[in-house]
């Protein structure tokens, strides 16, 4: 049984991890408020995306950089706060998407200063072993991530519950009115999470058949 | 009597009807729902409450007071950090408190606490309270009645997945997949009790 590939590339995919094979939303089950509820059009869902990387980026590069000096007990609040304050000053680039888009987000943008992607990966890169650019990269990979997965669902969720994407109508030949609510949210989500597993189960079994054509297992 | 009512009503309509799992996704997550235990569910439900009520407790009154001396186009901005601070206040003094005073308190909620108090249902119980314009002692009770719904909410998600782990769920639904399948469609039962979608 040989394993040379799949290592290789496992090694390689450490670096676009949250992108695909550990997505932060369908993989990790992180920042799920965001992507249920706010992503009901597409222009939502750049925004959240794009709020989520503005805080998400400089936390966790001050995590890797000074986070091994806080102690334990004073790191959750500080990157709470920390969060907050990136959140709020982003918060005006937004009118670049749309001049509405803080009002339809509502509280939601506040909460992007305690979503669980950032929290976790702050916690991760400021232990003893803090790699600045491995947390930079894993930062713009996680965000990445996290958009694929808001304007995929938003995609859809605006063009079978809206019949329009980004406001832009659309001709299909039905609607579910369903789509725009918080429970089709968790529906999609536990969907697309399903077939995010389903289709990397596929890329490694895929190598390993490549790998070992003719092993009893691949039968 | 007519305040009892009321509080219930609040109380209800908060834990049931604008459940912040269920109604609002807040507080969802692969953490949260895997929790294995019915004490620790009550142990991060209770810990979750009580950084609410307390963080509900301290921003009504701050909130009014900047209302004065703050300009109405830069109140939302006060307010969002002004319910942060709250909390991260509530977090540090519950923390040292607990650790100096009652060690044995202290011993079972660390792994838990940071969890729980950071965490968007409580964020979202204290903007939302602001946002509905409740009077303080509505706050107060919507505060608890929304850690109370959050802690039903867990044991609802817990006994699903007791039951669903006993069944033969496909490979790729495994895990949280299928919590958060079910967590649809309790919130689509949900919704029929409310009829309309929450505002954000």
């Amino acid at each position: 049984m040989k394993l040379e590939q799949l290592k290789k590339h496992r090694r390689r995919s450490r670096l676009l991890n949250g992108i695909f094979g550990r997505n932060p939303v369908f993989v990790g089950g992180m920042a799920l408020p965001l992507v249920i509820i706010a992503t009901t059009n597409l222009k939502n869902a750049a925004a959240i995306s794009l709020l989520v990387a503005c805080a998400t980026l400089p936390a966790v590069l001050f995590a890797s950089v000074l986070g091994q000096r806080m102690p334990d007990w004073a790191a959750p609040p500080f990157y709470a706060l920390f969060t907050m304050i990136l959140v709020l000053t982003s918060v005006p680039v937004l009118g670049l998407i749309s001049p509405e888009v803080t009002d339809s987000l509502g509280i939601y943008t506040a909460l992007v200063s305690v979503n669980t992607m950032t929290l976790s990966l702050c916690s991760h890169h400021a232990g003893d072993q803090a790699n600045p650019l491995l947390a930079l990269i894993d930062g713009v990979t996680y965000s990445i991530g996290f958009a694929l997965a808001a304007l995929l669902v938003a995609a859809l969720r605006e063009a079978f519950g809206t019949n329009t994407i980004w406001g832009v109508p659309l001709k299909l030949p039905f609607r579910i009115y369903g789509l725009q609510l918080a429970y089709s949210g968790f529906i999609l989500v536990a969907l697309l999470s399903a077939c995010f597993r389903f289709l990397r189960r596929l890329a490694y079994q895929l190598l390993y058949r490549h790998e070992n054509p003719f092993s009893e297992e691949t039968s | 009597m007519e305040l009892v009512r009321n509080f219930l009503f609040i109380l209800l309509t908060a834990a049931l009807m604008q459940n912040t799992v269920f109604a609002r996704a807040m507080g969802i997550g692969r953490e949260t729902t895997q929790l294995s235990s019915p004490e620790k569910i009550f142990l991060f439900g209770g810990s979750l409450t009580y950084v609410a009520f307390f963080s509900a407790l301290l921003t009504y009154p701050l909130a009014l007071l900047c209302e004065h001396f703050i300009a109405l186009e830069n109140q939302t901005i006060a307010r969002y950090l002004l319910a942060i601070l709250m909390i991260c206040l509530v977090y540090l003094v519950s923390w040292l408190v607990t650790r100096r005073f009652l060690p044995v308190v202290h011993y079972y909620i660390r792994e838990l606490f940071a969890a729980a108090t950071f965490n968007c249902a409580v964020l979202g119980t204290v903007l939302i309270t602001y946002v509905s314009n409740y009077s303080f002692a509505f706050t107060l009770v919507y505060a608890v009645g929304s850690g109370i719904g959050y802690t039903l909410a867990l044991l609802l998600i817990h006994e699903g997945n007791r039951r669903i782990a006993l069944s033969d769920i496909p490979r790729s639904f495994r895990g949280l997949p299928i919590t958060i399948l079910y967590i649809g469609i309790l919130s689509l039962a949900i919704y029929g009790l409310i009829g309309h979608q929450l505002p954000t």
